[in-house]
């Protein structure tokens, strides 16, 4: 039996070889796992490097920057005092649509749609590859991050949390391959699938051909699936191309957030995606509010 | 003892240089000018295992090093496991059946095939082609060229790593020649 071992050990260290990928990919596909201790002890080592080297960078960035900006400060100065003027004018118009957006409000006695809570992050690192688009974030277990939060900005959706270690955790971007984000489209309402495409662009799946989509529309978050609230902006429509045969569309959407500029993030903790209950009565005149519902109207 | 103790510590220590590499490949190309010029510091790692290792040794450390890979990328599990055991084994054979002429020929050689193979595993995956044909060319052809740019510095790195954990065995063979001579008198 050792002799045999001996005899044919090139080919089963071989086979061996061959066979472990295959496996891995295998269980992945049916399974796939969050970090187990061993790649805990590996991203822990990497990740104070990694964010080492994302300060120092930023920092020389942010002198250089501040350097350059001092070069011209003076013929800034004048712009800006000027720009400040037009600014302040515009505050004060806003600062009356506000008041009256406010007035409204309260009259619907409507309230946001969705509420959450969140936690912000700072990007330190992104993918090995550029063939796959997910980024690491400096907040990790120990912060209250689980699998499958939702990551945003104020743009839009940035991705969900797909892997954690105390101290860090791993976004799939919308832009990446394996991502999915079920969306619609905010004027026609019709629903698909966002998938990641390449590094600028995301395709909207599984949408009918005969359902209403034009280049300009914006694509929002369905709240399907739990992972992120209703109504945020997923991304824009760029090209829609309409055969004249099939039963679905391909449509390409520009995502909101520019992912070139990301440096920090929003984890979404907690939301309600249910709209609140609207209490009819506080939206009447007060003459109106003692009168009770005849037993027709009820 | 010493030279033993530095030989067993070859393998970890490529290990550690990978996880000191990634580090830098993660972070120092996160600008979207770098974006297209981010190498893959692993292939490197891979071809020089494919080249200077026993057959055990380097394929081992090519799984461990598409492990590591796989920590820092959304790419599904055993996905760098397999890429880099592939190319692993076609730098075996390239290096045994023909007559590649330098670490050069090779890591553009090398290059182009991972680039390819990553391509094509990603469509039997996901269905669909990453990048379309002028952009596959673009990523394929710029990521060569680094590749081709940096691998003297990075094979002039791992020779002297080698060196230092005594795992160059003619290295080591001419400096025991060395130390003889001066023994003998010249």
């Amino acid at each position: 039996m050792l002799g045999y071992i001996k005899e044919y050990r090139f080919y089963i260290v071989l086979s061996l070889f061959i066979l472990i990928p295959i496996i891995a990919i295998d269980t992945a596909t049916r399974a796939p796992r969050n970090y187990q201790w061993h790649d805990r002890f590996i991203v822990q080592i990497t990740s104070p490097i990694q964010s080492a080297v994302t300060w120092t960078l930023d920092t020389i960035i942010d002198f250089s920057q501040k350097y350059f900006f001092l070069l011209d400060v003076q013929e800034n100065n004048t712009t800006l005092t000027s720009e400040n003027q037009k600014l302040l004018n515009i505050i004060v118009q806003l600062k009356e649509a506000q008041k009256e957006n406010d007035r409204l409000r309260k009259l619907l006695n409507l309230k946001d749609n969705f509420k959450f809570s969140g936690l912000s992050a700072r990007v330190i690192a992104k993918d090995v590859s550029s063939e796959f688009r997910s980024i690491r974030i400096n907040r990790g277990e120990d912060d209250g991050i689980k699998k499958d939060m939702a990551v945003v900005t104020q743009e839009g959706v940035v991705g969900r949390i797909y892997r954690v270690t105390p101290t860090t955790s791993d976004v799939v971007t919308v832009l990446d391959l394996f991502s999915a984000v079920d969306s619609i489209v905010e004027r026609s309402r019709a629903r698909g699938i966002v998938e990641g495409y390449n590094d600028e662009m995301c395709q909207l799946k599984f949408v009918l051909r005969t359902d209403d989509i034009q280049p300009g529309d914006l694509l929002i978050s369905s709240g399907l699936g739990g992972v992120f609230p209703k109504g945020i902006p997923v991304g824009t429509v760029a090209q829609v191309y309409r055969q004249t045969y099939g039963i679905t569309q391909n449509v390409e959407v520009v995502p909101s957030v520019n992912f070139n500029k990301l440096e920090e993030v929003m984890v979404i903790t907690e939301f309600t995606s249910s709209p609140k209950h609207i209490e009819l009565k506080d939206t009447l005149p007060p003459s109106l509010k003692d009168i009770e519902p005849s037993e027709e109207a009820r | 003892m010493n030279r033993l103790f530095l030989r067993a510590w070859n393998g970890p220590g490529l290990i550690l240089i990978a996880i000191l590499l990634t580090s830098i490949q993660t972070t120092l190309f996160t600008q979207p000018w770098t974006s297209i010029i981010q190498p893959d510091f692993f292939a490197f790692l891979v071809v020089w295992c494919g080249m200077k290792r026993k057959f055990l040794e380097g394929g081992i450390l090519s799984l461990l090093l598409g492990y590591i890979a796989e920590l820092q990328s959304s790419s599904p599990q055993g996905l760098y496991m397999g890429i880099y055991m592939g190319l692993f084994l076609l730098v075996r054979f390239g290096n045994r059946a023909f007559i590649l002429p330098s670490f050069k020929t090779l890591i553009v050689l090398s290059t182009l095939a991972l680039k390819v193979s990553l391509l094509f595993f990603l469509y039997s995956l996901s269905g669909k082609w990453v990048l379309g044909f002028f952009a596959f060319l673009k990523h394929t052809s710029a990521c060569t060229l680094i590749h081709f740019l940096i691998s003297p510095i990075i094979l002039k790195m791992l020779i002297y790593y080698d060196r230092l954990t005594l795992k160059d065995i003619q290295y080591v063979h001419a400096m025991e020649e060395g130390f003889e001579m001066i023994d003998e008198g010249f």
